[in-house]
């Protein structure tokens, strides 16, 4: 269960959350809506320990997020953010470079693993030996996301998961979703489309000032 | 045999050379003109009393004295990168003394006292110049690479991020930064050490050979500055961003809006 308890979180003087407060149990998967500025990648920052909270807790399974439990939260997610550079050359190094964590080695995935869950996402396997500058950006978009899959975290924060997708790829992403059974699924989103395949929205009001 | 001597009225001439880039800047209205003659006075000015304090240590070549004006040029050399890039001196000031501090112990004892076998490491002829040039590159570098950490840092923090909230520890986050910043300021190094001899020509080697060294002897000396201001700058960089990116971070390993000062 993560529960946000009446979080603020502000910017300098600029109020980004106000009183937040829900509910995730354990297996749901909710989009967060809302209009631009709103808060809503903020909500992932707060959760993450990104950014301070001016005000509230947050706790996952009864777990206060503080300086003290915050990489042993952390290892429990995975977060894929809007818009990621990491100066990799090649599908193989982007899908595999959170494998390279002392912490993952272990979870290291086989070939054949990564070629399935990557065809899931109805990208070709052979796409694992292309250069990230030979592909599109939906392409590269599933390609991150195989990588944050593949760590099998039961917390999985998603950004704007659909924002280069078409149609076909954005439902075979939200099916993969769907069927990770037992793991919360956080999406932000502004696709209307993935908001009704997911189970919950939860509507973001924009804070005043 | 040494150079020959230059009279003051010599110097004096010398001087002349710089109408030429004066009268450049005023018929292009640059506005370079008060701090080229600015720099140009302190660089004289500097130099002049470089040569006054150093023609007494050399006199006294005293160990004691010899190491406390080397931990001077370290003192300075820190203070100088952290005005460079603009960070608090509070975090970054103490790294970068002791990353210098140890990079030059390091690369000095080994060079004077391994490799030239002085019998007298803290030999003031020898101690000073040399510990003087492995400074001045390891500053220029470091302060190249604490503006390409610092910047990337602030620039792609979503990069660091996605290392962070995906299982990787701190240090794993900022490998990518750090291998940035090592580039940044090793490639200079590299591409210069490549075409040395060719397109130029150092100044400690044509230093020796106008104090009337063998061109032989100098180019040894030479090779081996080389290798150890190579060696010397990548250490004080490394260790330095290690050292400082000890401090710099909050307990949710956050960068602190402290560090950059306004």
């Amino acid at each position: 269960m993560i529960e946000f308890d009446r979080i603020s979180v502000r910017y300098d003087a600029e109020k980004v959350l106000t009183d937040f407060s829900a509910k995730i149990p354990a297996g749901e998967k909710v989009v967060f809506t809302g209009a631009s500025g709103a808060g809503k990648s903020t909500l992932f920052h707060a959760l993450l320990g990104f950014v301070p909270l001016s005000g509230g807790e947050i706790r996952v399974d009864g777990l206060k997020l503080d300086a003290g439990s915050v990489g042993r939260l952390r290892s429990r997610m995975s977060w894929l953010p809007q818009e990621l550079s990491l100066g990799l050359d090649t599908v193989r190094e982007l899908v595999f470079y959170p494998f390279g964590f002392r912490g993952n080695r272990e979870r290291r995935p086989s070939e054949s693993r990564v070629k399935e869950c990557l065809e899931r996402l109805l990208l070709p396997p052979s796409v694992l030996d292309k250069r990230l500058d030979e592909i599109s950006g939906g392409q590269k978009q599933r390609v991150a996301l195989a990588s944050v899959l593949l760590l099998g975290r039961e917390i999985i924060l998603l950004d704007e998961p659909t924002s280069a997708l078409d149609d076909a790829s954005a439902e075979a992403v939200a099916l993969q979703m769907k069927e990770l059974e037992g793991t919360t699924v956080l999406s932000v989103s502004h696709d209307n489309r993935w908001a009704e395949r997911m189970e919950r929205r939860i509507e973001i009001i924009k804070s005043n000032g | 045999m040494g150079a020959e001597d230059i009279g003051w009225g010599n110097l004096a001439a010398g001087y002349v050379l710089l109408f030429v880039p004066l009268l450049i800047f005023r018929y292009y209205r640059t506005g370079m003109i008060r701090s080229t003659l600015v720099s140009m006075a302190r660089m004289s000015v500097q130099l002049l009393l470089v040569a006054l304090y150093l023609e007494v240590i050399f006199r006294l070549n005293n160990p004691w004295l010899n190491t406390g004006w080397v931990t001077v040029m370290i003192l300075a050399t820190a203070w100088t990168v952290i005005g460079r890039v603009r960070l608090s001196p509070r975090y970054l000031f103490v790294p970068v003394f002791l990353a210098v501090l140890f990079s030059l112990t390091a690369v000095d004892a080994y060079l004077l006292g391994a490799v030239l076998r002085l019998n007298f490491i803290f030999d003031a002829r020898y101690f000073i110049p040399i510990t003087g040039m492995l400074i001045g590159n390891s500053l220029t570098a470091v302060i190249v690479s604490f503006d390409s950490f610092f910047g990337s840092l602030t620039r792609q923090q979503t990069t660091y991020r996605f290392g962070l909230a995906n299982g990787a520890t701190r240090q794993e986050s900022l490998r990518i930064f750090i291998r940035e910043a090592i580039r940044r300021a090793m490639n200079p190094t590299i591409a210069s050490t490549a075409v040395m001899g060719l397109v130029s020509l150092p100044g400690m080697m044509t230093g020796q050979i106008l104090g009337g060294s063998d061109p032989s002897v100098a180019i040894k000396y030479q090779i081996l500055i080389m290798i150890s201001i190579f060696v010397s700058t990548l250490l004080s960089l490394v260790i330095s961003l290690n050292l400082c990116s000890r401090f710099v971070f909050d307990r949710f390993d956050n960068l602190k809006s402290s560090v950059f000062r306004r």
